[in-house]
C-alpha cells in the first residue's frame, strides 16, 4: 500500500553532507498503528516528509498503491496529500483566525466539497470527539488537549488512507496524551497510522508495530506481516478546487491582523495616487474654467470667414458660399461705429456715437438679460442699458432699476440723423428691448437693417472684410472638407475661433498632464517596491500558516492567490484612501481659492469670475481604483511566488 | 553575592494574574554551581530573568554585590549585565547574519572595547571553546553543539562573575548536551554558575547545590546559605556606548544578509533622487542657455555701421577693412543702405496685398553664436544657402496676407514655402508730395507738350541763357523720372539737389527673383536674412542726386560685437564715431522681458517637476520608515539579545541609525551612478530627439549635451539621501531602543 524502497536522503550542511535517511525500506498496510521511534536528528521527520511528498528522496523510490511517485509533480503530491493523507502535529497547527468549525472544514473545502456538505461532515467529526459545543470558538479559547482533538478531527474529516502524526503528544500532559492516542487509534483502525515520537512507553501501550530509527537507518521493525506483491491500482486523485472566498478570508486576515501596518502601507501608496488625482483635477478644472470663460465671450458655433490674400469678400463669393449646402446662415460681420444725432423722447437731441450690431441671442446672453423683446422688423431696435441711460440723461443705476429704466424707453422712437456723411436720410426706429450691457453704447438692429445702412454709408467694400457663418453640420470631417473647399476654391479661411482657442488650451493642458502624471509615477514605482516588501514580510511571518495549508493539500497557486489577494486589498485600500483624500483636498482647495482669491478679485475688479480650480470627476477616480488594485497585485507577484517556494512545512515542527 | 529577599513576581494578563514566583528568599555565593530544576511553568526562567535584571520583581528586594537593585537605573542594569553576567540561552540566540567572530566580539564591543581588541578577545574565546576554525562562518553553517559553544564564548568574553544558563543542552541531543555542560562547568570555575533545567539527572550530575522550584515556590534547597548583606548605594559608572562606526559595521552585515530588501529600499529612495538630479541638470542647461541668450540680447551686440563713401563702393573691400581695423566683432557683414521690397509673387501669381518693404535685414551671420539666435525656423525652414534664396521673419511674412485671415504659423509657411518672389533691389527716386516741390520754388506746366516753348516763364529765361532743356534734364541720374510729374502737371525746378527725394519702393527700377526658404519664428533681432553674395550683388544705391556724387553717399554694414568686447560697447562706438562712422544700435526692447518671462516660466516648471518628484522622495522616506519598523519587529530577538548582553537603548538605536545611514548612502550612490549613466546615454543616444522635443518649448537651445553634470549636485544628492534616510529612520530607531529586553527575548 505505502512502500519505501532503498530510500536515501542527503542534505548538504555547509561543506558536509548529512545522511538523513540511509537505505530505508519499509512497507505499511492499512491497520498499521506504527510508532517510529528515535532521537532527535535520527531522521524521523525526514521519513515523514518523504512519505507525504513534502520532500523528495535523493535516491530510491516511494510507492503508493503500487504506483511509483517518481513521476508525481508537486501538484500531484498536493492532491495526494489533500485526498489521502491526514497530518497531526505536536503544536496542533490550527489556523488561529479561523473558528474550530472552519479549521475542520478546510481540507474538505480544498477538496472542492460543497460548503453545506462540508459543514455537515465537520460537525459529525467534531461531535465524535465531543467538541460540538465549541465549534464557533477560536482555537486559542480551547485547552491543549481540545486543540489536538480538533487537529485529529481535521486529519480524519476527509477520511484519508494515511495519518501521519508528528509527536502528537509532545505538548500534552501524560493523561491527555494517552487519551488522544487512544482516540486516534479508535478512529483510524482501517488506516495506516504512523506516529513519530521518542516516548517508548506510549509505543508499548498503543503500537501494533514499532520501528526504531537511528542515524537515518532502520534499527529494527516489529512488522509481522508478510510483504505481498501489489497490483498497481489507479490512485483516485480528485483535483482540489479551493473556493476563492476561502483564499479571500486568509488574505483579509493577513491584512487585519496587522491593521496598522496595512493602513500605513496603503496610506504611503496613496500619496502617489493623490498627487496624480489632484494634478488631473486641477488641469481639468483649469481647462473647464478657461473653456467656460471663452465660451461666454465667443459663441462656440460661430465660424468666421476671412479672405486670405484679398482684402474683402465680394458679393458673388458671398452668395456662392451662402448657397453651399453646409452653410446654414451667412452674413457680413458688421460692427459699425456710427456718429448720429438722435431726436429722442421729449424732443431732446443727443449726439450719440454708438456701435451698431446685428442682434443675436448669444450677444444678449453675453451682455445680460434682455428686457422687452427682440426686434421683429427693420424698424425695431434693442438698445443697451448704457444707451438707454444716455437717452434719459441718467447715471449708472443699480440692478433693481433695470426694468424701470426699460419702461422709460420702451416703445419710444429714435430718429437717427447721420452726422458723418452726405447721406442725409433720417431713420426712425422703435425701441422694443434693452440689454443689460452697462459699458457699451450699443444699438442692436436686425441684420438686414444694418446691412442697408452699411451699404449706403460705408460704400461697398469696407464692411465686407469678414463674414460670420453658421453651419448645418457639426461633423469634424464635413467641416474639414468645407474648410478645404473654401480655401482652395474661394481663397477664404473658415475659422472657429472658439474651437481654435480651446484646442490650443487642450493641447497645452494635455501635454502638462502627461508630464506631471508621468513624473508623479515615480512615487508609484517607489510605492510598488513598498508593497512588494510588505507582502514579502507577510509571507515570512506566515510561514507556519503556509505550512499548514501545504500539508492540507493546498496547491502553489492557492497560496500565491492568498498573497495576491492581500496585495490587491492593499491596492484597493490605497485607491480608496487616495480617492477620498483627493476629493476632500480638492474641495478644500476650491473653497480656499474661492474665498481668498476669487471673491476678493471679483470685488476688486467688479468681475463675475466663476472659477472651479479643481474639478473632481469620476473617471480618474475609477481609473485610480482599478489601477491601484492591479498595480498592487503586480507588485505583490514576486513575493507571492516566493511564498510557494518556501519549505514551509518544516516551520510546523517545533524547533 | 546575590541575595533575594521575599521576592514575588506576578504577571498580569488581562484581568487574571499569574503568580510566577512566590516569596523566594535565596542567597548565592561565588564558586557555586547551582542547578534550579522543576517542571516547565514552575518559575525557573522567571527567576533567572530577575537575576539578570531582564525583569523586575513585583515585590521584595534583591541585592547584588551589596547593591540594592531596586535602586538601579536602566543604564546601571545595562552596565551590570554587561560586566557581571554571562547569559547562555537554550535557543543559543545568535545573530544569524553576523559571522561567528562578530557574534562573540559584539559583547566585548558593548563593554566599550575597540574593534581590534574585541576581535582578538573573541578569537581567544573561540580558541577556548575549540571553534577558531569556524570564526568566519555564519551561525547557520554550524551544528547545534557548535552554536551553543559560540553562545558560551560570547557569554564569557567579558569575564563575568555570574553565569546564567537557561537549559543549555535543551535543544541538543544527549551526547552533545553533555559535552556542552562539561564545557560550561570547566569555564565557569571560580564563578557563580546558575543553571536552569527540567532534567533532574543532569542536575544531580553537575550541581554543587540543587534548588527545586514548584509553582513558584522553593520547595527544596540542598545547601541553603544565607548571609546578612551590607547594602551600599554606590552608583555604577557609565561606560562608553557602542560607537557609531560599530553601528555602521553591524548594519553592513545585516544589509548583506537582507541584500535584496536593502537594495530595493535603497532603489526606492534613489528613484526620486535620480529624478531630482536629472531635472536639475536638464534645467541647468536650459536656464544657462536662456541666460546666455538673455545676456547676448541684453547687451545687444548688433550695431549698424555707416560710413560716408563716394560713388559705388566695393562691399567686399569695405567689410574686410572693417574687420581688420576694428577687431571687436564676432560677425560683420555688408548690407545695402536702403530697404528692399517684395513686389510680386511669381509662383502663384496672386496679387500681394501691398508690396512688402523689408527694412530690417542682414546677411546670414557667420558666427555660430549669433546664427543660433536666428535659428528658430518654422517647421523645415532654413537659412538661405545661395544668393537666390532668402528667409523672412514671421511678422514680415504675416504682412503678405490679410491680418484678418489670422493664419497660423504653419499655414503661413505652407503658403509661402518655396515661393519665388520678385524682390526690388534698386528703386526710383520720387517726391512724395506736390507741396514739397512748391516749397522749393519749382514751377509747373499743365499738359506740357514737351517743347521748350511751353516752359514756365522763369525757366524759359534761365534755360535760354545757359543750358538747353535736354542738358537740364540729363543732369538727373537714371534713378529719377524727369521731368517730375504729378497728375497732368509737369514740374521744373531750379535746384534739384534741394528737393527731398525718397525711394519709391513700390516701383523698383531693378529686381531679382528669390526663393523663400524659411520663416524665422521668433526673430529676436527682427531681421530678414539674405545670402551675403546677394547683398553684395545688390550693392549700394547711390543716394547722390547727381552722377558726380556731390551729395553724401554712404556704405553700410551690420556687425555683432563679440562677447569680449561687449562691455566696451560705449567706448567702441565713440572711437568709431570719431573715425567718421555713424552708428545705430538695435533698439528692440522687448528682449529683456522675453528672457525674463521664459526664465520665470522655466523656474516654475522646474519647481513643479521637482515638487512632484519630491512626492516620490517623501514616499520613499515613509517606505523606509515602514520597512525599518517591520525590520524591528522581525529583529526583536536580536534587540533583546543585545539588551541582555548589556547594550543600552542608545546602542540599539545606534545600530538602527547606522543601518539607515548605510541605506541612505547606498541610495545616494545608486542615484549618482544611475543618473550619470542616464545622462551619458541620453547625451549620446537620445540627444537629437530630446533636443528636437525641447526646442518646441525653448528656442535657441545650445548644440551639444543637454544634461549638465554638476559634481556639487552629486555630492548634495548623496548627502541629501543620507539625511532623508536618517530622518525617516529616526522614529523606528527610537522605538527599537525602547523595546524591553524581556519582551524581545520572549517572543519566539
Amino acid at each position: 500500500m505505502l512502500k519505501m524502497q532503498n530510500v536515501y536522503k542527503t542534505y548538504k550542511n555547509g561543506d558536509e553532507f548529512l545522511h538523513a535517511l540511509h537505505d530505508v525500506s519499509l512497507e505499511f498496510q492499512p491497520g498499521d498503528f506504527a510508532f517510529l521511534l528515535g532521537e532527535s536528528g535520527s531522521g524521523k521527520s525526514t521519513l515523514l516528509n518523504v512519505l507525504s511528498g513534502l520532500d523528495v528522496p535523493s535516491k530510491g523510490s516511494v510507492l503508493i498503491e503500487g504506483k511509483d511517485t517518481d513521476s508525481f509533480s508537486k501538484k500531484d503530491f498536493a492532491t495526494f496529500r489533500n485526498n489521502h493523507v491526514g497530518f497531526v502535529f505536536q503544536e496542533y497547527n490550527l489556523i488561529e483566525h479561523l473558528s474550530v468549525m472552519d479549521n475542520v472544514m478546510l481540507p474538505l473545502l480544498f477538496q472542492g466539497v460543497d460548503k453545506k456538505e462540508a459543514q455537515k461532515r465537520a460537525t459529525t467529526e467534531l461531535d465524535k470527539i465531543g467538541l460540538k459545543k465549541h465549534i464557533a470558538k477560536k482555537p486559542m479559547q480551547l485547552s491543549g488537549g481540545q486543540q489536538q482533538r480538533v487537529a485529529i478531527a481535521r486529519a480524519l474529516v476527509t477520511n484519508p488512507k494515511i495519518i501521519l502524526a508528528d509527536e502528537p503528544t509532545g505538548s500534552l500532559d501524560e493523561k491527555m496524551g494517552e487519551k488522544t492516542l487512544a482516540y486516534l487509534k479508535e478512529h483510524a483502525q482501517d488506516k495506516i497510522v504512523i506516529v513519530v515520537t521518542h516516548n517508548e512507553e506510549l509505543a508499548d501501550k498503543f503500537a501494533n508495530r514499532t520501528i526504531h530509527i537511528q542515524d537515518g537507518k532502520i534499527l529494527n521493525d516489529t512488522n509481522q506481516r508478510e510483504s505481498k506483491p501489489e497490483k498497481q491500482k489507479s490512485l483516485d486523485l480528485k483535483s482540489p478546487k479551493v473556493p476563492l472566498g476561502m483564499l479571500f478570508k486568509f488574505a483579509k486576515n493577513n491584512v487585519f491582523s496587522r491593521i496598522f501596518r496595512s493602513l500605513f502601507t496603503s496610506a504611503i501608496v496613496a500619496i502617489g495616487f493623490v498627487a496624480i488625482l489632484l494634478l488631473t483635477f486641477i488641469i481639468m478644472g483649469i481647462r473647464g474654467s478657461l473653456s467656460d470663460a471663452i465660451g461666454s465671450l465667443i459663441p462656440p458655433d460661430e465660424y468666421l470667414l476671412h479672405p486670405i490674400e484679398d482684402t474683402y469678400i465680394d458679393n458673388d463669393t458671398f452668395e456662392r458660399v451662402k448657397d453651399n449646402d453646409s452653410v446654414e446662415a451667412l452674413r457680413y460681420n458688421i460692427h459699425m461705429r456710427i456718429d448720429t444725432r438722435y431726436r429722442s423722447l421729449e424732443e431732446n437731441t443727443y449726439d450719440l456715437n454708438y456701435l451698431a450690431l446685428p442682434y443675436d441671442a448669444f450677444a444678449f446672453e453675453r451682455d445680460g438679460t434682455l428686457h422687452g423683446r427682440l426686434p421683429e422688423n427693420d424698424d425695431e431696435v434693442v438698445i443697451s442699458l448704457r444707451t438707454a441711460l444716455t437717452l434719459r440723461g441718467m447715471q449708472m443705476v443699480d440692478e433693481e432699476s433695470y426694468e424701470y429704466i426699460f419702461n422709460l424707453v420702451d416703445g419710444y422712437t429714435l430718429n437717427a440723423d447721420y452726422l458723418d456723411s452726405e447721406f442725409d436720410e433720417s431713420k426712425t426706429f422703435t425701441i422694443v428691448g434693452m440689454s443689460e450691457e452697462r459699458q457699451q453704447r450699443n444699438v442692436y438692429l436686425t441684420y438686414d437693417a444694418l446691412l442697408n445702412i452699411a451699404e449706403e454709408r460705408l460704400g461697398n467694400e469696407e464692411f465686407r472684410t469678414s463674414a460670420v457663418a453658421y453651419l448645418t453640420t457639426g461633423d469634424d470631417g464635413e467641416i474639414d472638407s468645407l474648410t478645404r473647399q473654401l480655401r482652395d476654391e474661394e481663397g477664404l479661411v473658415l475659422r472657429n475661433v472658439f474651437g481654435e482657442i480651446t484646442a490650443q488650451i487642450d493641447d497645452i493642458m494635455f501635454t502638462a498632464l502627461q508630464w506631471f502624471v508621468g513624473i508623479a509615477l515615480i512615487s508609484l514605482a517607489v510605492a510598488g517596491i513598498l508593497i512588494g516588501l510588505v507582502i514579502y514580510t507577510s509571507v515570512l511571518e506566515r510561514v507556519r500558516e503556509i505550512g499548514i495549508l501545504t500539508a492540507l493539500g493546498a496547491r502553489a497557486s492557492n497560496i500565491r492567490g492568498i498573497f495576491l489577494i492581500e496585495s490587491g486589498i492593499s491596492g484597493l485600500l490605497s485607491g480608496v484612501f487616495a480617492s477620498v483624500a483627493a476629493v476632500f483636498i480638492a474641495l478644500g482647495l476650491n473653497r480656499l481659492f474661492n474665498n481668498f482669491i476669487e471673491t476678493p478679485l471679483n470685488l476688486l475688479l467688479g468681475g463675475e469670475l466663476n472659477i472651479t480650480l479643481l474639478s473632481p470627476s469620476i473617471a480618474p477616480l475609477a481609473i485610480v481604483l482599478v489601477a491601484g488594485v492591479l498595480y498592487a497585485m503586480l507588485s505583490g507577484w514576486i513575493p507571492s511566488r516566493h511564498a510557494t517556494k518556501l519549505n514551509a512545512v518544516s516551520a510546523l515542527r517545533k524547533e | 553575592m546575590i541575595k533575594l529577599h521575599e521576592v514575588h513576581k506576578i504577571y498580569t494578563q488581562g484581568k487574571t494574574g499569574f503568580h510566577a514566583l512566590k516569596d523566594v528568599t535565596l542567597y548565592f555565593e561565588r564558586n557555586e554551581t547551582v542547578v534550579v530544576y522543576g517542571k516547565s511553568g514552575c518559575g525557573k526562567t522567571t527567576l533567572l530573568n530577575l537575576i539578570a535584571g531582564l525583569d523586575k520583581p513585583s515585590s521584595g528586594e534583591m541585592a547584588i554585590n551589596g547593591k540594592m537593585t531596586s535602586q538601579f537605573k536602566e543604564s546601571e542594569w545595562d552596565y551590570f549585565r554587561n560586566h557581571n553576567i554571562g547569559f547562555i540561552f537554550q535557543q543559543f540566540n545568535l545573530i544569524e547574519h553576523l559571522p561567528v567572530l562578530e557574534n562573540v566580539a559584539i559583547n566585548a564591543k558593548i563593554s566599550g572595547n575597540n574593534h581590534a581588541k574585541s576581535k582578538k578577545m573573541a578569537l581567544d574565546m573561540l580558541k577556548k571553546v575549540g571553534l577558531e576554525k569556524h570564526a568566519h562562518k555564519t551561525p547557520g553553517e554550524l551544528s547545534g553543539g557548535e552554536r551553543q559553544r559560540v553562545g558560551i564564548a560570547r557569554a564569557l568574553i567579558n569575564d563575568p562573575d555570574i553565569i546564567l544558563a537557561d537549559e543549555p543542552p535543551g535543544a541538543l541531543d544527549k551526547k552533545t548536551g553533555r559535552e556542552i555542560m562539561d564545557l560550561i562547568k570547566s569555564v565557569a570555575k571560580d564563578k557563580l554558575l546558575i543553571v536552569v533545567t527540567h532534567d533532574l539527572a543532569m542536575a544531580e550530575e553537575y550541581a554543587t547545590r540543587m534548588i527545586n522550584l514548584r509553582d513558584g515556590r522553593v520547595v527544596s534547597d540542598s545547601a541553603p546559605k544565607d548571609q546578612k548583606v551590607k547594602l551600599t548605594f554606590k552608583k555604577e559608572k557609565h561606560r562608553k556606548s557602542l560607537s557609531f562606526k560599530e553601528g555602521i559595521r553591524l548594519a553592513y552585515f545585516n544589509m548583506k544578509a537582507r541584500a535584496w530588501r536593502s537594495t530595493l529600499v535603497a532603489m526606492g529612495l534613489a528613484l526620486g533622487i535620480i529624478g531630482l538630479i536629472l531635472i536639475n541638470s536638464l534645467f541647468t542647461t536650459v536656464r544657462s542657455s536662456i541666460n546666455e541668450q538673455g545676456e547676448i540680447l541684453r547687451d545687444n551686440p548688433e550695431l549698424t555701421l555707416r560710413y560716408p563713401y563716394d560713388g559705388e563702393a566695393d562691399p567686399q573691400e569695405y567689410t574686410e577693412l572693417l574687420r581688420t581695423h576694428y577687431p571687436y566683432f564676432s560677425d560683420i557683414s555688408y548690407r545695402p543702405s536702403h530697404s528692399l521690397s517684395i513686389v510680386k509673387n511669381e509662383t502663384t501669381e496672386n496679387p500681394l496685398i501691398n508690396p512688402l518693404r523689408i527694412d530690417r535685414y542682414t546677411a546670414v551671420p557667420e558666427s555660430a553664436r549669433i546664427r543660433a539666435l536666428y535659428d528658430d525656423f518654422i517647421e523645415d525652414g532654413r537659412f538661405p544657402e545661395n544668393e537666390n534664396e532668402f528667409a523672412l521673419t514671421l511678422s514680415q511674412a504675416q504682412n503678405l496676407f490679410s491680418p484678418d485671415a489670422r493664419l497660423t504659423k504653419g499655414e503661413i509657411w505652407e503658403r509661402v514655402e518655396g515661393n519665388d518672389y520678385q524682390i526690388g533691389t534698386r528703386f526710383h527716386y520720387i517726391v512724395e508730395e506736390e507741396g514739397l516741390l512748391e516749397e522749393e520754388g519749382c514751377q509747373y506746366v499743365e499738359h506740357w507738350n514737351g517743347s521748350e516753348d511751353d516752359l514756365p516763364e522763369e525757366f524759359f529765361d534761365g534755360f535760354s541763357s545757359s543750358d538747353s532743356l535736354s542738358t537740364h534734364l540729363d543732369t538727373l541720374s537714371d534713378y529719377r523720372p524727369s521731368p517730375i510729374e504729378f497728375g497732368n502737371r509737369t514740374y521744373f525746378c531750379d535746384d534739384y539737389t534741394a528737393i527731398p527725394w525718397v525711394l519709391d519702393h513700390d516701383t523698383p527700377k531693378s529686381y531679382q527673383t528669390l526663393t523663400l526658404v524659411g520663416i524665422i519664428d521668433e526673430s529676436l533681432f527682427g531681421n530678414a536674412v539674405f545670402h551675403t553674395d546677394f547683398l553684395k550683388s545688390v550693392g549700394t544705391q547711390p543716394l547722390a542726386l547727381y552722377e558726380d556724387g556731390s551729395r553724401h553717399n554712404h556704405i553700410q554694414a551690420v556687425g555683432y560685437l563679440d562677447s569680449e568686447h561687449i562691455e566696451q560697447k560705449a567706448s567702441i562706438i565713440r572711437t568709431m564715431e570719431d573715425d567718421g562712422f555713424s552708428i545705430r544700435e538695435n533698439t528692440q526692447s522687448q528682449f529683456n522681458l522675453l528672457t525674463g518671462l521664459s526664465m520665470l516660466f522655466t523656474y516654475i516648471v522646474q519647481f513643479l517637476f521637482s515638487a512632484i518628484v519630491g512626492i516620490a522622495v517623501i514616499t520613499a522616506g515613509l517606505m523606509l520608515l515602514m520597512i525599518l519598523y517591520i525590520s524591528i519587529i522581525e529583529r526583536t530577538r536580536e534587540i533583546g539579545l543585545i539588551r541582555s548582553l548589556g547594550g543600552t537603548r542608545k546602542d540599539v538605536r545606534n545600530i538602527f541609525v547606522g543601518e539607515t545611514t548605510m541605506i541612505g548612502l547606498f541610495a545616494g550612490l545608486i542615484s549618482v551612478v544611475v543618473s550619470m549613466v542616464i545622462i551619458l546615454f541620453s547625451n549620446i543616444i537620445f540627444s537629437e530627439q530630446l533636443h528636437n522635443f525641447l526646442s518646441q518649448y525653448y528656442a535657441n537651445l545650445p548644440e551639444g549635451p543637454l544634461f549638465t553634470v554638476n559634481v556639487r549636485l552629486m555630492v548634495y544628492a548623496i548627502l541629501g539621501s543620507v539625511a532623508i534616510a536618517i530622518i525617516s529612520g529616526l522614529i523606528p530607531s527610537v522605538l527599537a531602543g525602547r523595546k524591553q529586553p524581556i519582551e524581545a527575548l520572549r517572543n519566539d
